[in-house]
């Protein structure tokens, strides 16, 4: 974990929370087929696991996670976000990921905190 | 050659030191108190001997000017101080409630009679985020409050969709509302995050 000085100005880094983000969803999903069962099993853990590794990366930044894991049957799907807030410190990336059985879409939200 | 030894100082030395050996310390704490004091005469002599005149000038105008800056500065410090905008709890606490009530409004407005089309629910999708902010942030004015709105659109139809969301910030003082809408041809999912800055 990297020491934080309070006078340095941070701001979200997308990719690198992409990179956790697709670690994630690879671990849990990685080769699985869809299954109504587990599906919600299969969120939770993927937006509790993403936020772990964000928040022990130490950045004074409090993170929200969104998962939606939707079933592939041709139907499409849309997400769409609209943010109030600092754009030189705050910032978001969002994960499109697919296998052959469904689709999954993780929005990281990363708002900076004043410390 | 060899260096010429000032007799002064080397007197000086030997009565601090004792008679007994070498490289002692002097005993008599009287005595070197006596001598510490001639010392720092002889320095003080000596500065206003060497300072020359000019230098001592510009010195004191130096010291004076950045005195009399900061004094400036303190004063104007005095009549009007920087107020601390730092504020850890706010005064009035996001409602869920009453966004989930407007974002209820938008969103049943805006979508009411509303097809699914592939091509036209990218742009919808997008319009509807954006509706559901401002109206929040312009009905409800909650005060340094930072509003993030998500929102899931698609068609009703034999298929699955799971959504979870999970958080890392203060419980007393951010919080979230949801609404789920849904007719004969499409659903949407908004929800909305409102996070305090201090």
């Amino acid at each position: 974990m990297e020491d934080y000085q309070p006078n340095d100005e941070v701001s979200f880094n997308a990719d690198e929370a992409s990179n956790y983000v697709k670690e994630c969803i690879e671990s849990i999903i990685g080769g699985v087929d869809y299954n109504q069962n587990k599906v919600n099993q299969w969120t939770a853990s993927i937006v509790e696991h993403s936020l772990t590794q964000l928040v022990k990366q130490g950045k004074p930044f409090k993170y929200i996670v969104n998962c939606a894991v939707m079933q592939k049957s041709g139907a499409g799907l849309h997400t769409a976000n609209s943010c109030y807030w600092d754009t030189t410190t705050d910032g978001n990336c969002t994960v499109r990921w697919e296998n052959r059985t469904m689709y999954c879409v993780v929005c990281v939200f990363a708002v900076a905190v004043t410390l | 050659m060899e260096k010429q030894r000032k007799p002064a100082s080397c007197d000086a030395v030997k009565a601090l030191c004792s008679t007994a050996g070498t490289g002692t310390k002097p005993r008599d704490p009287q005595r070197l108190h006596t001598a510490n004091l001639a010392k720092r005469e002889r320095h003080r002599k000596r500065g206003k001997d060497t300072w020359t005149a000019k230098s001592r000038e510009l010195s004191g105008q130096n010291m004076r000017s950045i005195n009399s800056k900061s004094i400036a500065a303190n004063k104007s410090l005095f009549k009007n101080p920087v107020d601390n905008c730092y504020q850890p709890q706010p005064e009035k606490t996001f409602s869920a409630e009453e966004a989930r009530l407007v974002m209820k409004a938008v969103v049943e407005e805006r979508l009411r009679n509303a097809e699914y089309d592939g091509n036209a629910c990218s742009a919808l999708a997008r319009e509807l985020a954006d509706c559901v902010k401002h109206a929040v942030k312009d009905l409800l004015f909650f005060e340094r409050y930072k509003i993030i709105c998500f929102v899931v659109l698609g068609p009703v139809k034999q298929s699955d969709l799971c959504c979870c969301s999970r958080s890392v910030w203060c419980p007393s003082a951010d919080t979230y509302a949801e609404y789920c809408f849904k007719n004969h041809s499409l659903f949407a999912l908004c929800v909305l995050y409102a996070v305090y800055s201090e």
